[in-house]
């Protein structure tokens, strides 16, 4: 159905290839995976496949794209955007921003009138393609009035309703809680099971993805790709230092083979069970830095917090779950809202905080701003992401390197309370392992550091703490391997297979 | 969901928006002279005329934020018109009673100017009067922007114009992203430490403009990407897309220059009307004949009776306003 020959990208004014010596085929059916570390080319690649790079990006695409089947295959090299628009849906991380008309039919509707399909016609596709991805009833509704994970349903259907039969989708549950991301995910799999749509997924959160694709494909930048079945995955396939939990299991017991699954997992646990050390958490004794007593907040007329109590204490990292719409964002807002001076926030959407022109710009700024010696922000930076080019602008950055960007320059500000809303939005595993061992340093030095997301493994490899929001109340438990355990299929995977460990180093070498 | 904005379709909400802008400008105004009531009243009642629609059938999502956004600008434009008036007031003919503020005088060398003095009420009662009936324009439009979004007029869009409503649609939406960004940078800038005062405000232009570019090239992006005008079978020789493309600027060109002549004070009306009828006539040519084959559209809102009945009521005021002003009726 896809068939990539030498596919090579470079943007313009550089030298080297964002990836280079891509030959990928793809079959009708097909849900596959693409995975690579951050900046490997994931999202270019989907773009160059729907003509949006080089055509919105600038740059310049060598090597050839072929869609099809057999006889059929065309050659679709070159193309602008539009002329993909029969055979190809794109949906990006943020649909919201991309959708184009008022209601959700309307939405769907707008690629069939692109192709002139008559007013009769379009309302039986419509309601086809609504009831393909379950989303009948949302058909009257205003765009706005949408939760994340209904966006990214309509988005989805709106790709697919003209007709196309290829659908690339970059990190679309990134915005979605656990359950939303999942139930998203298990849509993909009918799509492509059952109706044989070809299904490319760019994420890279394996543990989410790797039991329901059957094909993974690692994106190694200019070495170009390696395209593996979901069955056969070998531990060799990632070369980063860290990989996903279920990769790095594999490795610290020395498997061959990525377990698929949790239950694989299990089986090859059980048969060379290794011994558990108990979990290691800093010794809290020191009085609390924040106490929030009976605090109540709404958002327009709802109540969101009711009757909240929370307790800050130095030198520890308390972890903020909940599902989406619980109150997250609400509660950190609030306690940077009424403590500003002790605090420092991070927000949800940390790009916001990226004003300057150039990241050297930004850096200086930051210093000048905290009043610090010149330098200081930038050192920051480089222990958090040491790859980072500072010449360019902010937003030639990684998704990752702009989070690590943001959080330098508040850090620097030396604020005893550090605040995090969601900050592993967009970052790969290796940058988030960087973002728990700075996190870790920082709660070592002294600071109280709150995050809220809905990452449970990353949380697993830093949180000493957990706080869970529900219903507009803490839930706080003694340890966060109890907490995190009670997550249903969101438990951390390692915990999952091993029923006691939260961290990999708690677990001692096998035999 | 918008239940109530449904009551009428967009075509019908855009038509009594423009309906009320004019009306500002209707042959009341002109015989307000004898009833200097009427030269208040008229914009205050089409100002608040539009605010009530704006708020009856707006999207309770969005509806409070427009009204915030067109209420200031209306507040704005009213202030600065009249504070202008008063600052550059050049003594003239007007007399009667006046504010007296000291007179400020500028001596560069050989030229000089006044500013202030004394500026007769009546002056700045104009001015006034003046920004209302802008404040009046702005916030019927915005009424039209809240409760029927633009894009959707693009629907109804003539293939051989598509990519000018297009341009359009985007732009109409950019405005309330600017402001939605400029909010967003300015919590931004409280969470890096910063105080946000006058001072910041350079500081604001970039990023601000920034966000709102991007979004704006994300939907374009995304509208590409999903076919936008793959199968506008327009007539692509050579010639006939030179003709269409012409008569389309030209025609645009002549209605905006018509538009800008009737607003001003032009000395001859037939001008600008003519001017209207042959710039329509050039785009309705390019329209009809530049395209062999038309776009389909989604079915979503059919016209119903209540619709028929507001646009005929419109479609009278507009041409009573349109021979008052020619001075056929008085």
């Amino acid at each position: 159905m896809i068939k990539l020959v030498d596919l090579r990208f470079t943007h313009n004014g550089q030298s080297r290839a964002v990836f280079e010596g891509l030959n990928l085929e793809y079959q009708a059916g097909e849900f596959a995976l693409i995975c690579g570390a951050t900046g490997s080319g994931k999202s270019t690649l989907l773009m160059s496949l729907v003509g949006l790079a080089p055509h919105t990006t600038g740059g310049t695409l060598a090597g050839q794209i072929r869609f099809g089947q057999g006889e059929l295959a065309r050659d679709y090299t070159g193309l602008r955007p539009a002329d993909y628009s029969s055979m190809v849906g794109y949906v990006n991380q943020t649909p919201g921003e991309a959708f184009v008309a008022q209601t959700v039919a309307e939405e769907l509707a707008f690629g069939l009138e692109q192709a002139a399909v008559p007013s009769a016609e379009m309302l039986v596709r419509v309601a086809e393609v609504a009831a393909l991805l379950g989303i009948e009833d949302l058909l009257i509704r205003d765009l706005n009035t949408l939760s994340g994970g209904q966006k990214q349903r309509v988005a989805i259907a709106a790709s697919m309703a003209a007709g196309q039969r290829i659908l690339l989708l970059d990190e679309p549950t990134s915005e979605l809680d656990f359950s939303a991301a999942e139930a998203l995910l298990g849509l993909l799999r009918n799509l492509a099971t059952n109706h044989g749509y070809t299904v490319l997924l760019v994420e890279h959160r394996l543990e989410l993805a790797l039991s329901l694709v059957d094909s993974v494909t690692v994106l190694n930048g200019f070495d170009g790709a390696e395209k593996y079945s979901a069955n056969e995955l070998p531990v060799t396939a990632f070369n980063q230092p860290v990989a996903a939990p279920m990769v790095e299991l594999a490795r610290k017991l020395g498997w061959r083979k990525v377990p698929r699954s949790v239950a694989a997992a299990q089986t090859l646990w059980r048969d060379r069970a290794s011994r558990v050390r108990q979990l290691e958490l800093p010794a809290s004794s020191a009085s609390p830095v924040l106490v929030l007593n009976g605090v109540n907040a709404t958002v327009g007329k709802e109540a969101v917090l009711t009757n909240l109590n929370l307790t800050l204490y130095p030198s520890e990292i308390a972890a903020l779950i909940g599902p989406n719409g619980a109150g997250k964002s609400t509660l950190l807002n609030l306690i940077w809202d009424r403590h500003s001076s002790e605090c420092v926030l991070v927000p949800q959407h940390s790009d916001s905080l990226l004003m300057a022109q150039t990241v050297v710009q930004e850096l200086s700024n930051s210093d000048e701003r905290a009043g610090v010696a010149s330098g200081t922000t930038e050192k920051l930076f480089a222990a958090l992401v040491p790859e980072a080019r500072t010449s360019g602008h902010p937003y030639d950055l990684s998704a990752g390197q702009r989070v690590a960007l943001a959080l330098a320059m508040q850090l620097v500000r030396g604020n005893s309370i550090v605040l995090l809303d969601e900050p592993t939005r967009g970052l790969d595993y290796s940058a988030k392992a960087d973002l728990a061992a700075l996190l870790i340093k920082l709660s070592q030095s002294g600071k109280s550091v709150l995050v809220a997301s809905h990452d449970s493994e990353f949380l697993a490899t830093c949180a000493d703490r957990v706080h869970s929001l529900n219903n507009g109340q803490i839930g706080s438990w003694k340890s966060p391997t109890q907490a995190l355990g009670r997550l249903g299929d969101h438990t951390p995977q390692l915990l999952q297979v091993t029923g006691a460990a939260l961290r990999l180093q708690q677990l001692e070498a096998a035999e | 969901m918008l239940p109530h904005a449904r009551a009428l379709t967009s075509i019908t909400w855009w038509w009594l928006g423009l309906t009320l802008a004019v009306a500002v400008y209707s042959p009341f105004i002109a015989a307000g002279a004898a009833a200097p009531l009427l030269t208040w009243l008229t914009p205050v009642l089409v100002w608040l005329c539009s605010t009530a629609l704006l708020w009856r059938f707006g999207d309770s999502t969005r509806r409070l934020f427009s009204l915030r956004l067109y209420l200031g600008l209306g507040v704005a434009i009213t202030l600065i018109k009249t504070l202008f008036r008063v600052v550059f007031y050049v003594p003239g003919l007007t007399s009667g009673p006046s504010i007296n503020l000291p007179t400020v005088t500028i001596n560069l060398g050989t030229w000089h100017t006044t500013l202030l003095g004394s500026v007769p009420w009546a002056v700045v009662a104009a001015a006034a009067i003046d920004g209302l009936r802008l404040a009046a324009v702005v916030m019927a439009f915005g009424m039209a922007n809240t409760v029927a979004n633009p894009r959707r007029l693009m629907k109804y869009a003539p293939a051989a114009l598509y990519e000018f409503w297009l341009a359009l649609a985007i732009a109409l939406s950019l405005a309330p992203q600017l402001v939605e960004a400029a909010s967003s940078v300015r919590r931004a800038m409280a969470l890096r430490g910063e105080k946000f005062g006058l001072a910041a405000l350079p500081k604001l232009i970039s990023p601000v403009v920034e966000i709102a570019l991007t979004s704006g090239l994300n939907l374009a992006a995304s509208m590409e990407v999903r076919g936008l005008g793959v199968a506008n079978d327009l007539r692509n020789s050579r010639p006939w897309r030179f003709a269409r493309s012409a008569g389309t600027l030209v025609g645009l060109c002549f209605v905006a220059g018509a538009i800008f002549l009737l607003l001003g004070t032009s000395t001859s009306l037939w001008i600008p009307v003519a001017l209207a009828i042959l710039g329509s006539t050039l785009l309705w040519l390019a329209v009809t004949f530049g395209v062999a084959k038309r776009r389909t559209r989604y079915p979503v809102e059919q016209p119903k009776l209540g619709d028929w009945v507001v646009r005929t009521a419109c479609s009278a005021m507009l041409v009573w306003t349109a021979l008052g002003t020619l001075g056929v009726v008085s």
